[in-house]
C-alpha cells in the first residue's frame, strides 16, 4: 500500500485508475470520505454500493465534474481536475440514464462526439461499432428505446478506443437481452485491454463479469476484493446422512479444527459448514457410508447483502487500517520533502 | 470550433423561426406606416411630454426615420431582447440541467472552450437574428416604395440593436455559467430588458425614473436616438462592459464550478 501511495504521490504509473484519500461533502452532508482504492490495467471492477453510498459522487470526481475536497484521483497517471482534458483523453465514460441530443441522428451524434475526442476516428470504425450494437445509424435519437439510447451512449464512450472506461450505473432500465450483449461486449474491450470501472447497486447485473468488486457504504471503501476471495468468503453448507456420525465428526475436527461448523439435526443426520477447502472433508466421507449428500455454496448475492447491510466487518477492516496508515505515511513524507525544499 | 458548429445546428429551428416571425412582423409594421402617420402625427402634435413618451409626438410619425426609431427600433426591441436571452439560455442552462453538457465534457473538452465556443455561437445567432430583423424593415420600405432610408442607414441602429441583445444574452449566460441556475439568470436579464425597456420609456415624465433607467442597458440602447444622431462612442462603450465584465467573471468561476450532476 505504502508503494502504491508514494507512486501516487510521485505520479509513477502503477495502475489506470488511482484514488487516493478522496472526500467530498455537500453542504453538511459527507457524500464520500477517505476514499482509496487502485485499478490495475485490463481488468473489470465492479463499484458496489446501495443508492447513495457515493459512487456517482466518486465517478464524478473521477472524470473531473466536480472538486474532491481533498485527495488524488488520477487517470493513467494524468491527475484529474475540472480542466485537465489530458486525463480524460483516453478515457470514455457512460452516464446512467445518459442524455444525447435528441435533435440528432445516431450517426450526427457519433460524428459529433469522435471530432470530440481529439483524435482522427474515420467513418470505418464508427460503421463498423454500429454494426456490432445493431443501430440504425439514420434513426434519429428521439425516436431511440432506452436499450438503443444507451447502445449509442456506449458508442460515443468507445470512440477513439479508450483505454479506460467509466460505467455509472449502465444497465439501469435495460432489458435482460441488452444487459447480456452489453456485457459481451465488456468482455471484448478487457480481453483488448481496456480497463472497465463499472458502477451499480444491482450485484447480479455485473457479479458474472467483474474480475474485482470494491464496496462502498455511507461514502466509505468497506472492502475491496477479487472475485476468487469472494468465493472463499462465501461458506460450502454440506448435508448428508448416516449412521457414523460421531466417526465423521471426529474426523472433521481432526482435518479442520475450528474451521467447520458441524450441527447435528437428527441422530443420523449431519450438516456441516465449511469456509475451507472441500477435499480434506470428502477424504473423511470416503471411508464411511453416506447418503443424502447434498453440498450448496452462499451465493455471493448474500455476501454483497451482509456488505449493505454493514453486517460484515470486512477486510477489510485490515487492508483499510493499512491504506489508511500508508496514506498517513505518504502525507508526512510529502510534508518532511517540503519541508526539506524549504 | 465542434461545438460552436453543433450548438448552431442543433437550435437552427428556433433561430429560424425567431428570425421569420420578426422578418414578417417588421414587414407588417412598416406597412401600417402611411395609415398610422397622418392619424398619428395630428392626434400627437399637443401630448404632454410625459405622452409624448409612450406615443412619440408628431415629428416622428412624421417620417420614415421616426417611426423606425419609434416602432422597430423601441418597440420591436422588446421581442428582440426576449428572443436574445431565451437563446441564450437555450444553450448553455438547458445542456447542463439536462446532463448534455456531461456527456460533452466527459471528452476532453476544457470548459474554457466549451464555454466560448458556446458564446460565440450566441454572438453569431445574434448577428443573424438582427439582420433579419432590419432586413424585414427595409424589405417593408421596399413594398412601401419609401426610398428616405438606405441600407446602409440602417447599420448604425442594428449595430445598437446587436449590443443590447448581446448585453443582455451575456448577462443570461454568464449567470447561468457561475451559478448553473436558469431562473436566476432568466430572471435578472429579463427583469434588466423589461424594466429598462418600460424605464427608458417613461424616462422624461420623471427625473428619478430618468436616474433608475440608467441602470439597466435598455437606457444605452437609443438614447439619444440613434436614427437620428448616429451612435454614440460612450454608449457602445458602457454596452461593451456589460457585455464583457460578466464574461469576464463567469468564465474562471465556470471553469472551477462542480458541474450539476443531476
Amino acid at each position: 500500500m505504502k508503494v502504491v501511495y508514494n507512486n501516487l504521490i510521485m505520479g509513477i504509473k502503477v495502475n489506470d485508475i488511482q484514488v487516493a484519500d478522496l472526500t467530498k461533502s455537500f453542504g453538511n452532508t459527507k457524500a464520500i470520505s477517505d476514499v482509496f482504492f487502485n485499478i490495475s490495467p485490463a481488468s473489470i471492477t465492479g463499484f458496489l454500493g446501495p443508492n447513495g453510498a457515493g459512487k456517482s459522487t466518486t465517478i464524478n470526481i473521477l472524470l473531473g465534474f466536480i472538486k474532491a475536497a481533498h485527495g488524488i484521483a488520477k487517470l493513467s497517471g494524468d491527475k484529474v481536475s475540472c480542466n485537465n482534458i489530458k486525463a480524460l483523453k483516453d478515457v470514455g465514460f457512460v452516464a446512467s440514464n445518459p442524455t444525447l441530443d435528441n435533435n440528432l441522428t445516431v450517426k450526427q451524434e457519433l460524428k459529433y462526439f469522435a471530432k470530440l475526442t481529439g483524435k482522427k476516428i474515420d467513418q470505418k470504425q464508427i460503421t463498423s461499432l454500429s454494426h456490432k450494437f445493431k443501430l440504425d445509424l439514420k434513426a434519429k435519437i428521439d425516436n431511440l428505446s432506452n436499450g438503443n439510447h444507451q447502445k449509442v451512449a456506449l458508442l460515443i464512450a468507445l470512440l477513439g478506443k479508450p483505454k479506460i472506461l467509466i460505467l455509472d450505473e449502465p444497465t439501469n432500465g435495460l432489458d435482460p437481452l441488452v444487459v447480456a450483449e452489453f456485457k459481451r461486449r465488456l468482455f471484448d474491450l478487457r480481453r483488448t485491454g481496456t480497463t472497465v470501472f463499472i458502477s451499480s447497486h444491482i450485484l447480479s447485473d455485473i457479479e458474472d463479469i467483474c474480475d474485482n468488486f470494491i464496496f462502498i457504504r455511507s461514502g466509505k471503501i468497506i472492502a475491496h476484493k477479487s472475485k476468487s476471495d469472494l468465493k472463499k468468503l462465501s461458506p460450502t453448507i454440506i448435508s448428508l446422512t448416516s449412521d457414523h456420525v460421531s466417526d465423521i465428526i471426529f474426523g472433521i475436527k481432526s482435518a479442520y479444527g475450528d474451521k467447520a461448523t458441524i450441527t447435528v439435526p437428527e441422530e443420523t443426520k449431519l450438516q456441516i459448514t465449511l469456509t475451507d477447502a472441500i477435499n480434506p472433508l470428502l477424504k473423511v466421507l470416503a471411508k464411511f457410508t453416506v447418503s443424502n449428500l447434498q453440498i450448496t455454496s452462499e451465493s455471493l448475492q448474500s455476501i454483497f447483502m451482509n456488505y449493505y447491510k454493514g453486517t460484515e466487518t470486512p477486510q477489510e477492516d485490515d487492508d483499510i487500517a493499512q491504506a489508511h496508515f500508508a496514506l498517513a505515511e505518504g502525507k508526512k513524507a510529502l510534508k518532511s520533502t517540503k519541508k526539506d525544499k524549504k | 470550433m465542434h461545438i460552436f458548429a453543433k450548438t448552431l445546428k442543433t437550435k437552427r429551428l428556433m433561430l429560424f423561426f425567431w428570425c421569420f416571425i420578426v422578418f414578417i412582423v417588421n414587414l407588417a409594421l412598416i406597412q401600417l406606416f402611411p395609415s398610422l402617420k397622418e392619424a398619428f402625427a395630428s392626434l400627437t402634435a399637443n401630448l404632454p411630454p410625459s405622452l409624448e413618451a409612450w406615443f412619440g409626438n408628431g415629428l416622428i410619425w412624421d417620417s420614415m426615420k421616426g417611426y423606425i426609431g419609434m416602432e422597430i427600433m423601441n418597440q420591436m426591441s422588446l421581442v428582440a431582447m426576449i428572443f436574445a436571452i431565451l437563446f441564450s439560455l437555450s444553450i448553455f442552462a438547458k445542456e447542463e440541467q439536462s446532463g448534455l453538457m456531461l456527456t460533452q465534457l466527459a471528452k476532453p473538452i476544457s470548459r474554457k472552450s466549451y464555454f466560448w465556443q458556446k458564446y460565440f455561437a450566441l454572438v453569431f445567432a445574434l448577428v443573424i437574428f438582427v439582420i433579419v430583423f432590419y432586413a424585414g424593415a427595409y424589405a417593408g420600405m421596399l413594398i412601401l416604395g419609401d426610398t428616405s432610408l438606405s441600407l446602409l442607414d440602417l447599420w448604425q441602429p442594428a449595430i445598437a440593436t446587436f449590443l443590447l441583445c448581446l448585453s443582455l444574452s451575456s448577462i443570461a449566460f454568464s449567470i447561468t455559467a457561475a451559478t448553473a441556475s436558469e431562473s436566476l439568470a432568466g430572471f435578472v436579464s429579463a427583469f434588466l430588458g423589461i424594466v429598462g425597456y418600460f424605464l427608458s420609456s417613461m424616462s422624461s415624465t420623471a427625473p428619478v425614473i430618468d436616474t433608475l433607467s440608467r441602470f439597466t442597458p435598455f437606457y444605452y440602447y437609443n438614447t439619444p436616438n440613434v436614427l437620428e444622431q448616429g451612435l454614440d462612442l460612450k454608449n457602445i462603450l458602457i454596452l461593451l462592459a456589460i457585455i464583457i465584465i460578466p464574461l469576464i467573471l463567469s468564465l474562471p468561476i465556470f471553469a472551477r464550478r462542480d458541474l450539476k450532476t443531476r
